[in-house]
């Protein structure tokens, strides 16, 4: 019993455990309970539920800026009755257009695929995979949560602000964010930006310490690191991730605070302003922000993919009914992934007159992450091969998401090597492979995380037409939606441009744009089916059992319905990797790894044992070490 | 191996206290904010320099009395973790009592070299292109006591806690963490303030 050091002082017997949280148990109030939680699983619905709610907000965004690039010219009442000022006349205004695109990838790259994935997940699976009774420290936990909900409404109360929200990029480079006056966005509206995004980190930190403590001290007995199921390797890597870029993220947001507000011009030099003239700061340069960005963004994108990574390793491996393909592979390629995403960030600026000798490295760098991506993809396409294939709702997201990782990551081979970018940077190719390899990719893994773990978070079960209808939709419309937007880059499209109606090369674009606005629309109402299904569920569905998919990780062992502290009695001790799916050797296709298996051939696996300890004098390591430089060199006789 | 896939490993004892751990994880935080100002700064220097836009200047003289007020504070703390150790528990609240005066003069310092920088007409705002390692030198500087003042919270709290005798030997938590953290910003200054140095 390792668990119970929650209440530190007292003995490991559960139920002294019980009584010490019993109020909380049997007396919980509703604010308590719902709203200032400490418990890991309510905190991880409330994750979930905000990061859903944000996602229709992105989602919703996203569908205004496509309809004002489908029909430019058209003119839609609906923008005005929405928006107010900035649909004047029934025309998007071209501000809050540019408003739109930014708060879109902020909410879907920081709320929805950051905290909303990793957020929900890490929260519901760390302490119920690994065997512990709650995080290491529930009260920095509930303090994560709050964080993120304060800077999710700091974000959104920007679309209250006469100026309007922030305009310049989900990367907000300067000087376009560094200067009030450069456009309507750059005022209060990039400051609340800045508030959020810090209010995002702090949240961001206090939960990915969290998930490290968790992971590496409150194992439960047996629970080695060779045997953590694959999502709680994906989570705490990516919360190492976290631990290192955040930080350099906050200090480009101070700096760029400084610039703003205090006359300082760390971003800043020989800029002339319409309207203003030239500004006296000098000596700044915006590529610093890039580079401090970068050193945050690119492990961002790592960040959202690998939890959807882990997740989807998990329901193949569960879903296929076979070990996952390669489990020391997939523990290495996302340690080489994790690795290499802190040496790649140059390669979003290579045409900021870069070194081409650096470049070159940062190219390299980047185009040795295709090794890892492919032994990942490789290793899921080996755990589907000859599985015996269950199509859960689950499964189905979690192959769409091989799928989508595939397309999307090969074109960033193309995008990787510094001289292809000259002609596709910030062009809608870029848009075409981050939305498919990251976005699609990993709202994929979110979306088949949630139909898996449904049973698990709320004691229900999804529908499963309502689910597969959901998927096909969604499947289908991202990739009408991305796929011909490769093309369109190809040809020289750049992105977020408001009109392409006035650039008379791009005219036979035109009729592309109307058909991914509409997939975009099909995606959108694809959508509907699933909010419907969620929240229906959560309080008609049917009753989960103890074990709907037939698993074998830890979390399946506890009751439906949650208790503070997870497990009733003693906590599991594991006795073996969470993949074990149809041994031979069982009757049933599954093993838990509580199961101790008695009565089974236990020595399955097992070679025989020979016992191979030296048995001769034995000296401390480091005399060892020493002494044979000693006998090496002769100093000593043997 | 073998012997894994039927027993249960033998009951494993947590590495780290878990208050201890997320200290130490939250150090690691820090210092990736402080690489990211130092390698900023090392980086537009040398562009500043290739662009004639770059200015040296003399860091006053108070930051060089506050790195030794850091040390000694630094002394003072590993004094009263040691007596603590050693179950001393009437020789802590002194001791903790010099480390957070020494901690508020070492605030006192930096704000007199941050006046004594303004004196000779080095602004946080700068207007001048050379001005701009004013500029690091004062976010530098400033980040850096922010933390610091989170130390003097840990370590008012110590001092209250030290008082009612809850620490001891049999409960250092709360002192190692006290200590590690102030250490940590110990190094971070002595580094920052080396690295400001050498780096004009």
């Amino acid at each position: 019993m390792s668990t119970v050091e929650l209440t530190e002082s007292h003995a490991v017997d559960t139920h002294v455990h019980h009584d010490e949280h019993g109020h909380h148990d049997h007396h919980q109030s509703f604010i308590s309970k719902y709203i200032f939680s400490t418990d890991h699983k309510m905190i991880s619905k409330q994750y979930l539920i905000t990061g859903i709610i944000m996602g229709c907000f992105g989602m919703g965004m996203s569908l205004l800026f496509r309809m004002q690039l489908a029909w430019p010219d058209e003119t839609f009442p609906m923008f005005e009755s929405l928006l107010g000022k900035w649909g004047k006349g029934g025309k998007l205004d071209p501000n809050y257009y540019m408003a739109l695109v930014t708060i879109h990838g902020t909410i879907m790259v920081f709320y929805v695929l950051t905290a909303g994935l990793s957020g929900t997940f890490s929260n519901l699976l760390i302490p119920l995979q690994v065997g512990a009774r709650d995080m290491a420290s529930p009260f920095m936990n509930m303090l994560s949560y709050w964080f993120f909900f304060l800077s999710s409404v700091v974000l959104m109360s920007s679309f209250l602000v006469e100026t309007g929200p922030a305009s310049s990029g989900w990367t907000v480079y300067p000087p376009l964010s560094a200067l009030e006056k450069a456009m309507p966005g750059s005022g209060l509206g990039t400051t609340l930006w800045l508030s959020a995004i810090i209010l995002f980190i702090v949240s961001a930190l206090l939960g990915g310490i969290n998930y490290i403590v968790t992971v590496l001290n409150m194992r439960t007995k047996g629970m080695s690191m060779n045997r953590l199921p694959l999502t709680i390797w994906a989570f705490m890597l990516t919360a190492i991730l976290g631990l290192l870029s955040f930080p350099v993220l906050l200090g480009a947001g101070l700096l760029l605070i400084f610039d703003r507000s205090f006359g300082t011009s760390f971003y800043l030099s020989d800029i002339h302003l319409n309207g203003v003239g030239a500004l006296t700061n000098s000596g700044g340069s915006p590529v610093l922000y890039q580079h401090l960005f970068w050193f945050l963004g690119h492990p961002e994108v790592y960040i959202i993919l690998m939890p959807a990574l882990g997740i989807s390793s998990e329901v193949i491996s569960t879903n296929a009914r076979k070990p996952i393909f390669g489990y020391t592979a997939m523990i290495i390629s996302l340690i080489g992934i994790s690795f290499l995403s802190f040496i790649v960030w140059g390669h979003h600026m290579f045409i900021t007159g870069m070194n081409p000798f650096l470049g070159t490295m940062f190219m390299y760098v980047t185009l040795i992450i295709a090794v890892p991506s492919a032994v990942k993809t490789f290793n899921y396409l080996a755990t589907l091969w000859k599985g015996n294939i269950r199509f859960t709702t689950g499964m189905l997201f979690a192959i769409g998401l091989v799928s989508f990782f595939i397309s999307g990551g090969l074109t960033g081979i193309y995008l990787g090597n510094a001289a292809l970018d000259i002609q596709l940077h910030d062009s809608y190719f870029v848009v075409a492979h981050f939305h498919l390899v990251m976005g699609s990719a990993a709202i994929f893994g979110m979306f088949a995380g949630i139909y898996h773990w449904f049973p698990k978070m709320f004691g229900r079960m999804m529908n499963k037409t309502l689910g597969t209808l959901h998927f096909w939709l969604t499947f289908i419309s991202g990739y009408l939606v991305f796929f011909p937007m490769h093309f369109m880059g190809l040809a020289g499209v750049p992105r977020r441009y408001y009109q392409f109606s006035l650039i008379p090369e791009f005219d036979i674009w035109m009729d592309v744009n109307v058909f991914i606005t509409v997939a975009a629309f099909l995606g959108g109402i694809a959508q509907l089916f699933f909010l419907y299904n969620f929240f229906y569920s959560i309080f008609k569905g049917k009753k989960a059992t103890q074990n709907p998919w037939e698993s074998n990780t830890l979390e399946w062992t506890t009751p439906v319905e949650h208790i503070h502290g997870n497990w009733p009695g003693e906590i599991p001790t594991v006795y073996r990797g969470p993949h074990e799916y149809s041994r031979p050797d069982r009757e049933s296709d599954f093993f838990p790894q509580n199961d101790p298996g008695n009565g089974e051939p236990e020595h399955y696996h097992a070679p025989a044992v020979v016992d191979n300890s030296y048995s001769g004098p034995k000296e401390k390591p480091s005399k060892v070490f020493f002494s044979s430089f000693a006998y090496l060199f002769m100093l000593k006789k043997a | 191996m073998s012997t894994i896939t039927v027993q249960p490993m033998s009951t494993k004892k947590n590495i780290f206290n878990e208050k201890t751990f997320i200290t130490w994880l939250f150090i690691v935080a820090s210092s990736m904010l402080f690489i990211a100002f130092t390698s900023a700064y090392w980086v537009h220097k040398s562009d500043g320099i290739k662009n004639n836009a770059w200015f040296d200047f003399e860091l006053p003289m108070q930051f060089w009395v506050s790195t030794v007020i850091v040390i000694i504070s630094g002394i003072f703390m590993q004094w009263a973790y040691n007596a603590a150790k050693k179950d001393n528990v009437f020789k802590l609240p002194s001791l903790i009592t010099l480390t957070l005066i020494l901690a508020v003069s070492f605030c006192f310092s930096q704000y007199f070299a941050w006046v004594a920088m303004k004196n000779s007409g080095l602004f946080f705002s700068n207007r001048e292109a050379g001005e701009i390692s004013a500029s690091f030198v004062y976010v530098i500087s400033g980040v850096h006591l922010f933390h610091i003042l989170g130390g003097i919270i840990l370590i008012i709290i110590a001092l209250v806690k030290s008082t009612r005798l809850q620490i001891h030997k049999k409960n250092l938590v709360f002192i190692n963490i006290c200590k590690t953290y102030w250490h940590f910003l110990g190094i971070v200054w002595i580094f920052l303030i080396l690295f400001l140095y050498f780096a004009k």
